[in-house]
Formats: structure tokens, sequence, C-alpha cells
């Protein structure tokens, strides 16, 4: 039995005479009872990168509880999965095995692979790119359905260019998946954000060292329990049509326009990565020629192919109608997922007005963050953002910019940014 | 000289076979009509960019593809059927089905609800499998009032069966109307407000509409409706998912002498209803049922078309063991 993917399509396919833009969210969600087990999901190799240079030592807190995470995610390896550990300076180093290649978990290399763990001392540079490049060489050698990397950086990626760091992120892009976390408080987000948005992993920063041991379980957890490879978003649109935008818009807002690939004249593949049992959501936006009132068209066919065998299939129509009262019906699911893709974007464009000293704009930018967040209850972001700006009034998106921001609360902002909440699916009936 | 006990001598007397029943005129054996039937449903071109295909939306242009044709002509010579999309309607949502058995004639029409989505699938489905279950019937033994029952049962499990799992407010639905002529009888069932006419000596409307104008105007009391307005045409019965009804309305007629059985939608009667220039209308220089069909198919487009036709002609009487 593999995983059973189910897609829900909520759209208003109603459409006024002349309209042509159809948006449509598509709820995909993969289940099965035996889904984490041991003998569905897929073999694996995870490479754990983890920042050793000198600022870890600062406070010691954080290289010790990088050694203790990297400790408890080679325990969550389940036997057999190959692994390796690389120590990330200016340049990359093996930790374990000692040569460049991967091994099979099993009690012994687990046992050898956390006491040379042990040993790790912090000192050195920052270069993400290196240690990625290496990881992207280990895993070259791998068959494994789903490779798997973490990624710990405490500090700005300062011993590289950004051409050099762009250049291995092309390299690694469709190789392997990856995972990055900052902890302390100089980390960057939009370089986090760029590894994972590329690498189709998650982003995220830590606020105390001691959470690392959690979020490693967690992220290698995650990846144990994959079970479909190499899942793509199969999108097929008619003669005459042009697709706005394909996004990602739950768990966290990935515009995934850009990277289409094309299958044929009508349909293109959009890379999702490896699911296990999870559910994600996605914004499609079409652009249609219009047809007669009463007419009715297949706008796009939505599915998620695997291997060449499709997982689940909707249909997004359009329909045109002289009835207003339908045809100005806005979908809650549509309004939502604009709002906090809006959101997103006005967050990272706030703060980065901010950093350039433009007041105007970021307080403009970010009250209406804080608007967007208050109207869509996200309180996740509402309470960060509001270690950034003084709320005056939330509904209204009236803010202050604060005079004194801790560095890290910026990129914790930043970095969570692309995170989404749900819509709260049925609204309770009044009375 | 060679010749058929029923229909006498052939038109040459080379001739080995009846023109009219098929009967080997050599060893006198006569022929097993095969039971064959027609229906208007579409074949695989998209009518909007002319690409073929079997998906229920265009695989080139997104379409949703039409389920019957915009202009269908069905001919089995003793039963004939036109349907026409109209002027005024984007498609062609009746469906009607004729067949012929060892023993009679069937049609079905069914007129799809066009404020309900797809309603070209339920009523394309409702009549072909109405026909189907009135032949299975038929050729198992049953009677035609038994059989016409059974088709509209058949009939509306395949109109609801047309609606999708995502389409609650409105599904497709349809009327029906199902027409049985054998030597000796015309046999009709309805849902709805699809009629049966009998063009002959003494003409007459055999159905009665499901709308409460029709009601009453049938001298039935109102129904017992939401909206009790007495002109009212808005159905109060059909086929679909919204619909439990399936027990028809049957009626049975012996005419005294040859004539035809008429089944159309709305679209034909509302330009031209009454029995007797029915009558006239069919029987003026037409000969055969297509040819009537044709005419009368003309007159409500010449009359503006407003909604889809669907007209189905039976010869009466049909002839025992005869294609004819
Ligand atoms: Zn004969
Ligand atoms: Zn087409």
């Amino acid at each position: 039995m593999t995983a059973q993917f189910t897609a829900e399509v909520d759209q208003n396919e109603f459409l006024p005479e002349g309209g042509r833009v159809v948006d449509a969210i598509v709820t995909v969600t993969a289940q099965g009872g035996d889904l984490r087990d041991a003998s569905t999901v897929l073999s694996a190799a995870q490479v754990i990168l983890v920042d050793t240079s000198g600022s870890m030592a600062m406070p010691g807190t954080k290289i010790a509880e990088a050694k203790k995470a990297t400790a408890v995610a080679i325990d969550t390896l389940r036997d057999g999965v190959a692994f390796a550990v690389v120590a990330g300076t200016a340049g990359a180093h093996m930790i374990y095995p000692g040569d460049t290649r991967m091994v099979p978990a099993n009690p012994q290399t687990r046992a050898e692979a956390k006491a040379a763990v042990s040993r790790l001392r912090a000192d050195g540079g920052t270069a993400i790119g290196r240690w990625l490049d290496l990881a992207n060489y280990l895993f070259a050698g791998q068959q494994a359905e789903v490779k798997h990397a973490i990624l710990l950086t405490d500090g700005q990626n300062q011993h590289e260019t950004p051409t050099d760091f762009q250049r291995v992120l092309d390299a690694c892009e469709g190789k392997f998946i990856c995972d990055s976390r900052g902890v302390g408080t100089d980390w960057v987000a939009t370089e986090l954000r760029k590894v994972a948005s590329t690498l189709l992993g998650t982003a995220d920063g830590l606020e105390d060292p001691s959470e690392l041991p959690a979020a490693f379980r967690a992220m290698t957890e995650a990846a144990m329990g994959k079970s479909v490879a190499d899942v793509s978003l199969r999108v097929w649109t008619p003669a005459g049509s042009t697709i706005r935008f394909v996004k990602q818009v739950f768990p966290q807002v990935e515009d995934l326009t850009t990277r289409r690939v094309e299958v044929s004249a009508r349909i293109g593949d959009y890379p999702t990565g490896a699911w296990g049992a999870e559910s994600r959501d996605y914004h499609i936006s079409v652009e249609v020629e219009p047809d007669a009132v009463g007419e009715e068209v297949l706008a796009a066919r939505f599915s998620l192919v695997s291997g060449g065998s499709v997982l689940t299939e909707k249909l997004v129509l359009a329909r045109w109608t002289d009835d207003t009262a339908l045809s100005t019906k806005i979908n809650p699911q549509v309004a939502h997922y604009t709002g906090q893709a809006e959101l997103a974007s006005v967050i990272q464009e706030g703060l980065k007005a901010r950093d350039e000293g433009d007041v105007e704009t970021a307080t403009a930018k970010l009250g209406r963050a804080v608007q967007l967040a208050n109207e869509s209850g996200h309180e996740g972001t509402a309470k960060l953002l509001a270690r950034v700006v003084d709320v005056v009034d939330a509904p209204t998106g009236t803010v202050r910019l604060k005079r004194q921001v801790a560095g890290v609360d910026a990129e914790l902002t930043n970095v969570r940014s692309t995170k989404t909440v749900r819509v709260k699916k049925k609204q309770p009936e009044e009375g | 000289m060679r010749s058929c006990p029923e229909h006498g001598a052939p038109s040459s007397p080379e001739h080995r076979f009846c023109e009219v029943c098929g009967r080997n005129l050599v060893t006198g054996e006569t022929v097993v009509v095969p039971t064959v039937s027609l229906s208007s449903r579409a074949g695989l071109v998209c009518t909007g960019c002319g690409e073929s295909g079997t998906e229920p939306y265009c695989d080139n242009c997104g379409r949703r593809r039409s389920v019957g044709r915009d202009h269908a002509e069905l001919d089995l010579s003793a039963v004939a059927a036109v349907t026409d999309r109209g002027r005024r309607r984007p498609r062609n949502e009746d469906a009607v089905v004729i067949a012929r058995y060892d023993g009679g004639l069937v049609s079905v029409v069914c007129d799809g609800v066009s404020t309900s989505t797809r309603s070209d699938a339920a009523s394309h489905g409702a009549a072909e499998a109405g026909v189907a279950a009135i032949l299975d019937a038929l050729t198992t033994g049953a009677d035609p009032v038994e059989a016409t029952s059974l088709g509209a049962h058949a009939a509306a499990k395949a109109a609801r069966a047309a609606a999708g799992p995502e389409e609650s407010d409105t599904p497709p639905s349809c009327t029906y109307v199902s027409g049985i002529v054998t030597p000796d009888a015309v046999t009709v069932g309805w849902i709805g407000d699809s009629r049966a006419y009998w063009l002959g000596p003494e003409p007459a409307c055999l159905t009665i509409d499901d709308s409460i104008a029709g009601q009453l105007a049938a001298g039935r009391p109102a129904p017992d409706t939401v909206d009790p307005d007495p002109s009212s045409r808005a159905l109060i019965r059909w086929l679909g998912a919204d619909s439990t009804d399936a027990e028809p309305q049957v009626v049975t007629l012996g005419p005294a002498g040859e004539g035809r059985l008429l089944l159309c939608s709305d679209g034909l009667y509302h330009y031209l209803s009454d029995p007797t220039e029915l009558t006239a209308a069919a029987t003026r220089n037409q000969t055969s049922p297509i040819e009537v069909a044709r005419h009368l198919t003309a007159v409500a487009l010449q009359g503006g078309g407003h909604d889809n036709i669907a007209v189905a002609v039976l010869s009466f009487p049909a002839l025992g063991g005869s294609a004819a």
C-alpha cells in the first residue's frame, strides 16, 4: 500500500460576462494508516551540516546544543539509512565517516558518529555554499529515494561571494532536499529562505539553542517518514490561456510559477519534493479566453504525479453567468490565501525598507502586515511583528517602528514571513 | 411469381427478398428483426475547436464537451427523430432515442432542464437507459404498460447518476416521455412536460404536463407546491439527483386507424400545440416519419427556435415482425 492522495478544490467558478481570471485553491492531502510503516517508506540518505564557525562557541551553549542535536538526529535515523556528518566553516570537513562517503546507520556507526561529533570544536568562518557542495557530492554516490540534508548555521554567509553561493544552489537544485535552521543572533533569514526555497525544504530560526535537539529530531523524522519521492504538481491549461501563477500557499508560501518544466504545449510540471503524511495547499490563477454566458470551460486540470503515475487529480472550472450574485461571490479560501501571500511579501519588503532606513515605506508595509495578520488570525506572525513595531491599532494597520529591535527578532519575523495559517473551514452557524 | 404473403410481389421479379419485411421469397423464411436503436448522443469531436477525444472536457480548448449533437437526424424508417439546438441556446440539451424490435417501435424524448448544469448528460443518460430498459422488458415478455414503468425507473436512475459528487444545488435534470407502438396499441409514459400526441383519426394530446398550469388545464386539482401560481409552467416533476420521482403516468390508446405517435419537447409545442394543427402539419406533404420530424423541427425553428427541439415520429400500426 502506498500513500493515498486526495485533493479538494475551492473556487468560485462563476465569471461575469467577459471575465477571464480563474482562481482556485487546491488542498492536497497524503494519508494512509501505513504511511509510517517501515515497509512502505522510501529508502533515505541524510547529511547533517553543522556550523562549527568560531561564533558557535559564543556562547558555548550553541555548540554544545548543536552536538546534542546532531546526536539526536543520528539516533533518529532508521537502520540502513546512509548518513554523514559534515562540519561547516569557511570550508567543509567530514566529521563522520572520516572520508568523503556515506555509511549505513547501525548501532556501531551511530556510536562512532556520536563519538566523532562530541569531539567537534568551534573554530573558523562561514561559507554555506561549500557545505552544500560537499553534501551534493556525498549524495551523488547514493541511490536513496529521499536525500535529505539538515543545515545549521549561526552566522552570516561571509566567506564566499553571493555568486558562488548561487552557483552551488543551482547545482544542488533537484538533487536533494534541505531544511535549514538558524541559531543564535547573527544568521540571515534571506539566506536560509533561499536555501529552503531552492532545495524544497523548510527554514526557521531557533530562539534558544536548547530547542535544537527537538528540531533535529523533527526534521529527521519527517524525512524518514517520506513515502512518495519526486512528486510534481502537473497543471493542464486550455489552448489560448495563460497561467498567471502557481503557488504553494500552505504550510508556507512558495511561488512555483517559474519552476515550470514543460511536459507538452498544454501541460507543465512543478516540483514539490517528497511527501509523507501531510497536507499542502496550492493557489493557481489562470487567465482564459471568455466564452458565452452559460458556457463552461475547464480552466485547469490539476494533478499530482510521481514516476509517471497520477496520484490525484482535480478540475478547476470556469462558467460564465449574467447572475451577478454568483459571479461577484468571493471565495473565502482564495481571499484568505491572497492575503497570506501579500502578508509574506509586505513583511519582507517592510523589513528591507527598514534596514535601508526608509521609515515611511517600512511603516506602511509593516502596518499592512499587522492588519493582514490580524484579519487572518495569524497569531504567530502578529506576535513577531509586535517585536519589530509598536501596534497602535491592528484593524487599521496603524503602527510605529520600534527604535530598539534585537537583530534576531527582525530575522525571525523575516524567516517566518512565509509561514501561513489555514482559514477555519466551517464557521459555526449563528443562533 | 415470388411474392410475400403479407406485402405482395416485390418491385422487380428478380428480387429474392421482400423489400418491406425482408422475408426470403424463395424459402418463405421470415427474418428475425434485429433490435436496433439510435441516439442523438454526439461523437467525439469538440464543438469548440474540432479536436476529438472522450474526456468530459476537451483536452485542447477545455470546453465542456456537448453530450448531444447540435443537430441530429435519426432514421429507422418506421420510426424517426430530429433534434436541433434551436436559435437561442448555446447547446442542445434535448435527447432523443429511437428503436425498433421484433414487435414494434420505441422512442424516448428527454428535455434537459436548462437551469441545471450538464443537463444534457442527464437527458441522454435517461433517454438511452429508458429505451434499453423498455426493449429489454418487451423482448422478455413484459406488456407495454409494465415496460413503460420499467423504462422510467431505469431513466430516473440514469439521470440521478449524471450528477457529479460535487453538484448539490442544481444537479443535472430532465423531463421524460416514452412511446411504444405495437401492431394494436400506442402506450406512452411521462414525467415532466415533454409531450406525446396522437396524430391521426381523432388527434389528441395524450400527456398532461407536470406543471401547475398543465394540471389545472386537465381539470385536476392544483398540486400542493410552494408557489401556487395557477399560470406557472414550472415543472413539478422531473428526473435527476434532486428528484425521487420515477413512476411515470401511463396512457394506452387503441387507435381506430393508421396514424403517428409524436413525442416532442416544448421546443416544438411552444410553436405548435394543437393536435389537429399538428396532424395537418404532419400529413400535408410528408410521407415518411423522418420527413414529418424534419418538417415539424423546421416549423419550430421558423417560429423562433427559442429552445432546443426534439421530435420523434412513430408509425402506427407497427407491423408485427416487420422492419417497416
Ligand atoms: Zn413482406
Ligand atoms: Zn475543443
